[in-house]
């Protein structure tokens, strides 16, 4: 069963969802969450996780229900958020770190923050772009979104969400995902600027904590490989069978691989 | 010193329920309680909470089924509802410091805020409503015609339809971006958004034996949206209420007027305040 709840962090509230059971010994795995979503993004995979473990999946500040920064929020502020809820969930044992996306900057710098506190992380297609595509992304994303009466905003989320979805996410889990993006208004935009400010190559070779790359088929094939190359200790897990929708009909090779990765 | 608006989840009979709170460190007025309308969420009543001074702890939790609480398996009851708001009360011990609360209802859940008095009259003290409109059996047939579950489809129809309702609607003030929040808000309640408008359509047959049955003071504000012209008739059912015009206020008055009306309901339940007994016999000569 998910329950949801609060934990105090550097920008107010913050909103996670737990799923599994709370005497299990395993480390805690905290989820991280791609752009532009909340930890809504894992209820698909983290009740898969949670047979052998607990799992945590975190709004970032400003997305789902945690309360926003008070400034336009790097992946640092972020990573910040999250060792506020690795102090307040497992104060004396380090815990895993699961990235999807936006999420692994997220981990990376989080195991940077805090690098005592993290015993392993896994990160899945890996957003690792040369500093002048990133340049060019960051200049396609504004600040705000905008809002219309004739649903301009709005019209633009569901086309994301649900009407140019991928293959193989049903509709209601879209539309989840549809909520969930409106919800962060018209700062929806803000973790993708945040991925894109995040100076990857530099901050991917200071990290010691042992790492698996998942890479799917995807976009993001090529950027997990040279992750992998250029993360010490990493070691690379191609999921090649996962074509389309990593968190939806992906979510049961991602779960299985995850398990066996964490338990050897 | 004011606390800032906290939220967190307590366990109700659905599974959690998510609230709001203003918890000042040492208040000295009754709680407050703040009931949203239907389809929304404690939501509606964010900025009234940040204007809460620091004399009254102040509650707007989502009724089950809204907001972030759980919904019920099936459908439930507007006794039900209540029922839930007294979880809420017992499980914050809301009553451990004062012998009873207040309560500030809107629209549906101003009519649920009476069936709250009723089940336990003796822990509550005062009631302001907004827009507790008695309805006539065609004006019933009209609101059921207005709201009805949209059913989810590829094409956004329902989200569509909200939205269009929620232009159509929009009150003096109201931004593009409070009615964002207000669509995402009805949306988050999922596939059984209009179970709360069932319950209060069931219980509009009982709320003006309700009414009569309270003697709680009640003072019913009536701000200028869809219920301007039938809100006055609950006057007649109330033993001890009193009827307050707000021609200025109109839809999402709560968030757009968020200070004056919180200081209009301070003011309201500051009024319904009971007069303290004066000992007659005590002597005052020194």
């Amino acid at each position: 069963m998910m329950t949801k709840h609060y934990i105090d962090g550097p920008f107010g509230q913050i909103h996670i969802r737990r799923w599994g059971d709370d005497s299990c010994n395993e480390p805690l795995l905290i989820c991280l969450a791609p752009s532009p979503f909340s930890g809504v993004a894992y209820s698909t995979l983290a009740p898969l996780l949670a047979s052998e473990r607990r799992v945590v999946a975190i709004d970032y500040p400003g997305y789902g229900l945690s309360d926003p920064c008070d400034k336009a929020p790097l992946i640092e502020d972020y990573a910040k958020a999250v060792a506020a809820v690795i102090e307040a969930l497992s104060a004396d044992e380090p815990v895993d770190l699961l990235g999807f996306h936006t999420g692994c900057l997220v981990a990376v710098e989080t195991s940077l923050l805090f690098t005592e506190r993290v015993k392993r992380m896994l990160l899945v297609d890996v957003p690792f772009f040369e500093p002048a595509k990133q340049e060019e992304l960051l200049a396609k994303t504004p600040l705000e979104s905008e809002l219309s009466s004739e649903l301009l905003g709005l019209n633009k989320a569901w086309d994301f969400c649900v009407a140019k979805r991928l293959e193989h996410i049903p509709l209601p889990r879209a539309y989840d995902m549809f909520l969930d993006y409106i919800s962060a208004g018209q700062a929806s935009n803000a973790a993708f600027r945040a991925a894109f400010q995040y100076s990857c190559e530099a901050q991917f070779s200071k990290v010691s904590t042992p790492c698996w790359v998942i890479a799917t088929s995807s976009g993001l094939f090529e950027p997990s490989r040279a992750t992998a190359e250029v993360i010490q200790n990493a070691e690379l897990v191609e999921l090649t069978e996962i074509t389309v929708a990593v968190l939806e009909k992906g979510a049961p090779i991602i779960s299985q691989a995850v398990s066996g990765l964490l338990s050897n | 010193m004011v606390t800032k608006v906290k939220r967190l989840f307590i366990d109700g009979d659905y599974g959690q329920i998510h609230l709001r709170a203003v918890r000042p460190t040492l208040p000295t007025k009754r709680p407050l309680l703040c009931l949203h309308m239907f389809p929304q969420s404690g939501r509606n009543f964010e900025s009234f909470l940040n204007e809460a001074d620091a004399e009254r702890i102040v509650v707007a939790p989502d009724f089950p089924g809204y907001g972030e609480s759980c919904s019920p398996p099936e459908q439930i009851a507007a006794s039900d509802y209540a029922r839930s708001i007294w979880q809420v009360v017992d499980t914050l011990g809301l009553l451990e410091s004062h012998a009873s609360v207040d309560m500030f209802g809107v629209h549906a859940g101003a009519k649920l805020a009476t069936e709250v008095a009723r089940q336990r009259p003796r822990d509550v003290n005062s009631m302001v409503l907004s827009s507790a409109a008695v309805l006539y059996p065609q004006e019933l047939e009209q609101l059921k015609k207005a709201f009805y579950p949209v059913a989810l489809d590829e094409s956004g129809t329902r989200f569509t339809k909200l939205w269009k309702l929620l232009i159509h609607n929009q009150g003096p003030g109201q931004t593009l971006e409070m009615l964002s929040n207000h669509l995402a808000e009805i949306l988050r309640s999922g596939e059984y958004y209009e179970w709360g408008h069932y319950a209060v359509y069931e219980f509009n047959q009982r709320f003006p034996d309700v009414l009569s049955s309270l003697n709680h003071p009640i003072a019913l504000l009536n701000p200028k949206d869809d219920l301007y012209e039938m809100t006055p008739r609950t006057l007649e059912y109330l033993n001890n209420g009193k009827l307050y015009d707000y021609p200025n206020w109109g839809q999402g008055f709560i968030e757009v007027n968020a200070a004056d009306v919180f200081k209009e309901v301070r003011m309201r339940l500051e009024q319904m305040e009971p007069v303290p007994k004066v000992d007659s016999k005590a002597d005052w000569s020194n």
